[in-house]
C-alpha cells in the first residue's frame, strides 16, 4: 500500500468527487458562478486568446486571483476587487495585492487653493457641447480626479496626468468600486476617503468592461447608484463620463461575453445616463476605432487595452490637443 | 487535446486507461494505436486531411522501410531512403516553410525591380505534432538504412511508433530502436502506474501553476508594448519568457513520460535542468535532448561531426544550429537565434567553455545573460521590435528621452510576479528534485502531490484555454 499511496489517494478523491458530483450538482453551480466571476474581471493582461502561441497564456494570471477569491465571491454573491492581475500564490490575498498592484495609481496631491474661482470657469455647459466635443480639464490636471478600472490605470501609468488623483485598479467595476481599497503611499483609501478628502473641479468615471458579464440592467443601475454617490460627496466637480474603449474585432468575435456590440449598448446607456443627469459623455473610440467600429488592431497587442504610447495619445485627446 | 486540459484529464485518459488495462495483453496495442489516433482526430478536428496525413505518413514510411529490406543493393536502398526523406520533408517544408520561403522570394523579386511580383502566400495551419512525427519518421528510414535496426514487419507496431498519444505531438522524438522492444512485449504492473501518475501531476504543476502563471508578465509586457517598458521590467520580463518556456515545455515532457510510465513504455527524459549549465555548448546537452540527440545522430554524424578537420566541423556545426532555428519556427529570426546559438558554441569549443568550465561563477553569470538573450531572438519574431526590447535592455543603446515609459512598472510587476519567478528560479535548479527523490515514500509527498493536481485542475477549470506553446511546432 505504501507504494501506492499517489494512486490510492487520487482514486479516492477522484471517486469522492464523482460521488458529490452526482449527488448534488453542486459544483457545476458553483463553477458556473465562479466562471462568471473570473470572467467579468477584466485586467491588463486579461486573456486573449492569440493564435499565436508564443505570445499567449496571459489568461492564466486571472486564473490565481480568482483562485484566492472566487470563494468568497461565490459566497458573498459581489465580486471582490481582487485585480485579475494578481498572481502570487501565497501569502498576501489576491484583494490586498490587487491594490497593492495600484498603489500607484494615486497621485494624491493637495488641491489647488481657489478651486471656487476654478470651478466658474469650468462650469458645465453641457448643451453648449457639440458631439464629438470634450470639456477641457484643467491646467495640469489639477484637481482632477479619475475613477476607473484597467484602462484607467494604463493612462496613469503610460499617460502624463499631471497633478491628477487616480482611484483605479485592475477589475475595478461599478459593484466593487464603493468598497476597493486603493493605496496611496501605504495608506488604503475607499472611494469615499477620496472624495471626501478634497474638492475636485472634475471627475472623470470610465468603468463598464468589467461589468459586461452581468445582467446590463443591474449595471447601469449599479453605474447610476456610483454616480449619485459621486455628485452627492462632489457636487461642485463637473462629472465626465467616459465611453469604454471597443476591443479589438478579432477579441470580440471570440467572445460572446465581451463583444463590442455589447460594449457599445452599455455605452449607449452611459450616455442616457450623462444626458439625464447633465454629466459631460466624452468617447475616446474616435481616435482608436478602425472602420469598423473596433479597436484598432495596431493599437494593441492583447485586444483588450492600447500600447502603453497609445495612452499618450489618449491623454492628448482628453486635453483637446487632438 | 491538450493534456492540461479537463478534456484529457476528466474524459481521454480515465476512459482510456480502463479500457486500456483491461483489454487482454495481445490486444493492448490495439487499443493504444485505436486510442492514439482518437487523441489526434480530436486534436485535428476541422482539418481532417491532417489525420489521413498522418495515416499517410505511418503506411508510406512503414512500406519504404520494407522495400530497403527487400533489396541487397546499396544504390537500390538509397534510392528508396532518398525517396522517404523527400516524401517527408515534403510535407514539414510545405506546411512549415512555404509561406516564408515564398514571402522570401517575392521580397528578392520585387528588389530585383519587379514590383508586381508579390504572390500570394498560402497561410496553413500547420498540421499538430508534424514537426515531431516527420523526424521519428526520418530517423526510421535512417536507422534501417543503415541496418541500424531491422525494418518493422508489423504493420501494427510501426504505426504504435510513429502515433503513440503520449509522444506524438510534442515528443519526446524516440528511435524505433529504443522503442521496438517495449511495443512487442511489455509488463504492466501497478508501481508503473504509480511511477507514472506522480510524473505526470509533476508535470502538469509545472505547466499549469508555474509556466502560466510566470508566463502572465510576458504576455502583460506585450500588451504594454516594448517601448513603453523599463529596464529592470525589460529584464524581468525575459526572465519570466525564460523560466515560462522551459516549464511549459518541461512539464509537457514530464506528462508525456509519465503518460508512457503508466502504459509501461518509459520515455526518455527531455530536460537535465538546463539552466544550470555552465555553457551553451552543456545547455544544449540538457534542454530537449531528444531533438539535440536527433539532430547529432542523423545530421552531424552523417555530415562527418568532428572528424574531418576544423574547418568541416565548423561548417557541420553551423549547419546543425541553422536547422535547429529553423525547426523551432519559420520567420527570420528563428535564423538569427541558430546563428547566435553557433557563435556562442563555436566561441566555447575555442577554448571560452573551459575558462567557463573551471570557473564555475564565471559560467553561471555567463548563461544568466546568455539565455535570456539568446531566449529573446527566439521570442520576438519582428526585428523592428527585437531592436526596441534591444534598447530597453540597454538603455544606453538609445538616444536619451527615446521612449517614454512607466519607471516603476517593475515594482508594480513585480508584486504582482515576483513569487512565481522566485518559485520558477527555485525549481530550475535540481533541489526540489532531491528533495523529493528522498522523500518519494513518504505519505506527505502524496498528499502535497494530490494538492498539486486538485490546484491545476481548479486553475484549468476557471482560467481559459492555454494553448500549449510548442504545439506550433
Amino acid at each position: 500500500m505504501r507504494k501506492y499511496w499517489f494512486t490510492s489517494l487520487l482514486s479516492v478523491s477522484l471517486v469522492l468527487i464523482a460521488v458529490l458530483h452526482a449527488s448534488t450538482g453542486s459544483m457545476d453551480q458553483l463553477t458556473a458562478l465562479r466562471l462568471n466571476l473570473a470572467g467579468s474581471k477584466w485586467s491588463h493582461g486579461d486573456s486573449i486568446d492569440t493564435t499565436d502561441s508564443l505570445d499567449d497564456t496571459n489568461s492564466t494570471d486571472e486564473t490565481e486571483s480568482s483562485d484566492e477569491t472566487a470563494d468568497e465571491s461565490a459566497i458573498d454573491g459581489v465580486s471582490e476587487a481582487s485585480g485579475a492581475d494578481t498572481t502570487d500564490s501565497s501569502g498576501e490575498t489576491a484583494d490586498e495585492s490587487a491594490i497593492d498592484g495600484a498603489s500607484e495609481a494615486i497621485d494624491a496631491t493637495e488641491s489647488s487653493s481657489g478651486t471656487k474661482d476654478r470651478n466658474a470657469e469650468f462650469a458645465p455647459s453641457i448643451m453648449l457641447l457639440q458631439p464629438g466635443q470634450r470639456p477641457e480639464p484643467p491646467e495640469n490636471f489639477e484637481g482632477v480626479l479619475f475613477v476607473g478600472d484597467s484602462r484607467t490605470m494604463g493612462l496613469s501609468e503610460y499617460g502624463d496626468l499631471g497633478n491628477a488623483s487616480v482611484f483605479a485598479n485592475s477589475g475595478m467595476s461599478v459593484f466593487n468600486v464603493l468598497t476597493a481599497r486603493v493605496s496611496s503611499g501605504g495608506e488604503k483609501l475607499t472611494l469615499d476617503e477620496v472624495l471626501s478628502s478634497k474638492q475636485y473641479q472634475m471627475i472623470y468615471l470610465m468603468l463598464g468592461i468589467n461589468e459586461l458579464g452581468y445582467d446590463m440592467s443591474q449595471t447601469t443601475k449599479q453605474y447610476e447608484e456610483v454616480l449619485d454617490k459621486i455628485k452627492e460627496m462632489q457636487p461642485e466637480a463637473i462629472m465626465v463620463l467616459e465611453a469604454n474603449l471597443h476591443i479589438t474585432s478579432e477579441k470580440s468575435e471570440k467572445s460572446p461575453v465581451y463583444s463590442n456590440s455589447k460594449i457599445n449598448r452599455l455605452n449607449q446607456e452611459i450616455q442616457k445616463i450623462a444626458e439625464e443627469n447633465s454629466c459631460y459623455y466624452i468617447d475616446v473610440n474616435e481616435i482608436f476605432d478602425d472602420d469598423g467600429g473596433s479597436l484598432n488592431q495596431a493599437y494593441s497587442t492583447d485586444g483588450s487595452h492600447v500600447l502603453g504610447r497609445y495612452y499618450a495619445e489618449w491623454v492628448k485627446w482628453l486635453k483637446e490637443e487632438i | 487535446m491538450i493534456f492540461s486540459s479537463l478534456e484529457f484529464l476528466f474524459k481521454f485518459l480515465p476512459v482510456f486507461l480502463f479500457l486500456y488495462f483491461v483489454c487482454p495483453d495481445r490486444a493492448k496495442n490495439i487499443c493504444l494505436l485505436a486510442g492514439s489516433l482518437l487523441f489526434y482526430f480530436y486534436g485535428v478536428v476541422g482539418h481532417p486531411a491532417y489525420m489521413m496525413l498522418l495515416l499517410l505518413s505511418v503506411c508510406i514510411n512503414y512500406c519504404i522501410g520494407r522495400k530497403m529490406e527487400r533489396y541487397k543493393s546499396r544504390f537500390r536502398r538509397r534510392k528508396w531512403f532518398r525517396l522517404g526523406i523527400a516524401y517527408n520533408l515534403f510535407w514539414l517544408i510545405l506546411f512549415k516553410y512555404s509561406g516564408f520561403l515564398i514571402e522570401q522570394i517575392s521580397l528578392l523579386l520585387q528588389n530585383g525591380g519587379l514590383e508586381k511580383a508579390a504572390l500570394s502566400i498560402p497561410n496553413l495551419a500547420l498540421p499538430l505534432g508534424i514537426s515531431f512525427y516527420t523526424f521519428q519518421a526520418i530517423s526510421y528510414l535512417a536507422d534501417v538504412y543503415r541496418k541500424d535496426v531491422a525494418p518493422e514487419k508489423s504493420f501494427l507496431d510501426f504505426s504504435l511508433y510513429m502515433t503513440m498519444f503520449p509522444q506524438l505531438i510534442s515528443g519526446p522524438i524516440v528511435t524505433y530502436a529504443s522503442l521496438r522492444e517495449l511495443i512487442k512485449k511489455r509488463v504492466h504492473t501497478l508501481e508503473q502506474v504509480e511511477v507514472g501518475l506522480r510524473e505526470f501531476t509533476i508535470g502538469l504543476g509545472l505547466k499549469v501553476l508555474l509556466s502560466n502563471q510566470i508566463g502572465g508578465l510576458w504576455s502583460q509586457i506585450g500588451a504594454v508594448g516594448y517601448e513603453s517598458i523599463s529596464t529592470p521590467l525589460a529584464w524581468m520580463g525575459l526572465a519570466a519568457f525564460s523560466l515560462r518556456l522551459y516549464f511549459d515545455f518541461y512539464g509537457y515532457s514530464l506528462m508525456a513520460r509519465g503518460l508512457g510510465r503508466m502504459l509501461g513504455i518509459p520515455l526518455p527524459d527531455n530536460f537535465n535542468h538546463p539552466y544550470m549549465a555552465l555553457t551553451m555548448t552543456d545547455f544544449w546537452r540538457r534542454w530537449h535532448m531528444t531533438l539535440g540527440g536527433w539532430f547529432r545522430n542523423y545530421v552531424y554524424i552523417p555530415l562527418g561531426g568532428n572528424r574531418e578537420g576544423v574547418l568541416k566541423t565548423f561548417r557541420n556545426m553551423l549547419v546543425v544550429w541553422l536547422l535547429t532555428g529553423v525547426w523551432h519556427g519559420t520567420s527570420s529570426n528563428f535564423l538569427l537565434w541558430g546563428i547566435v546559438l553557433f557563435a556562442l558554441i563555436s566561441l566555447e569549443k575555442l577554448g571560452l567553455g573551459k575558462l567557463l568550465e573551471r570557473w564555475k561563477v564565471v559560467g553561471h553569470v555567463y548563461m544568466l545573460f546568455a539565455i535570456p538573450l539568446t531566449w529573446m531572438l527566439f521570442a520576438i519574431t519582428d526585428f523592428t521590435q527585437l531592436g526596441i526590447y534591444i534598447q530597453r535592455l540597454f538603455p544606453f543603446l538609445a538616444p536619451a528621452g527615446k521612449y517614454t515609459y512607466f519607471a516603476r512598472d517593475f515594482l508594480k510587476y513585480g508584486r504582482i510576479y515576483g513569487l512565481s519567478l522566485c518559485a520558477g528560479l527555485i525549481f530550475m535548479t535540481g533541489l526540489p528534485r532531491r528533495l523529493y527523490d528522498r522523500k518519494r515514500e513518504s505519505l506527505c509527498t502524496a498528499i502535497a502531490l494530490l494538492i498539486i493536481f486538485w490546484l491545476c485542475v481548479y486553475c484549468m477549470k476557471i482560467g481559459a484555454n492555454d494553448p500549449f506553446m510548442y504545439f506550433n511546432f
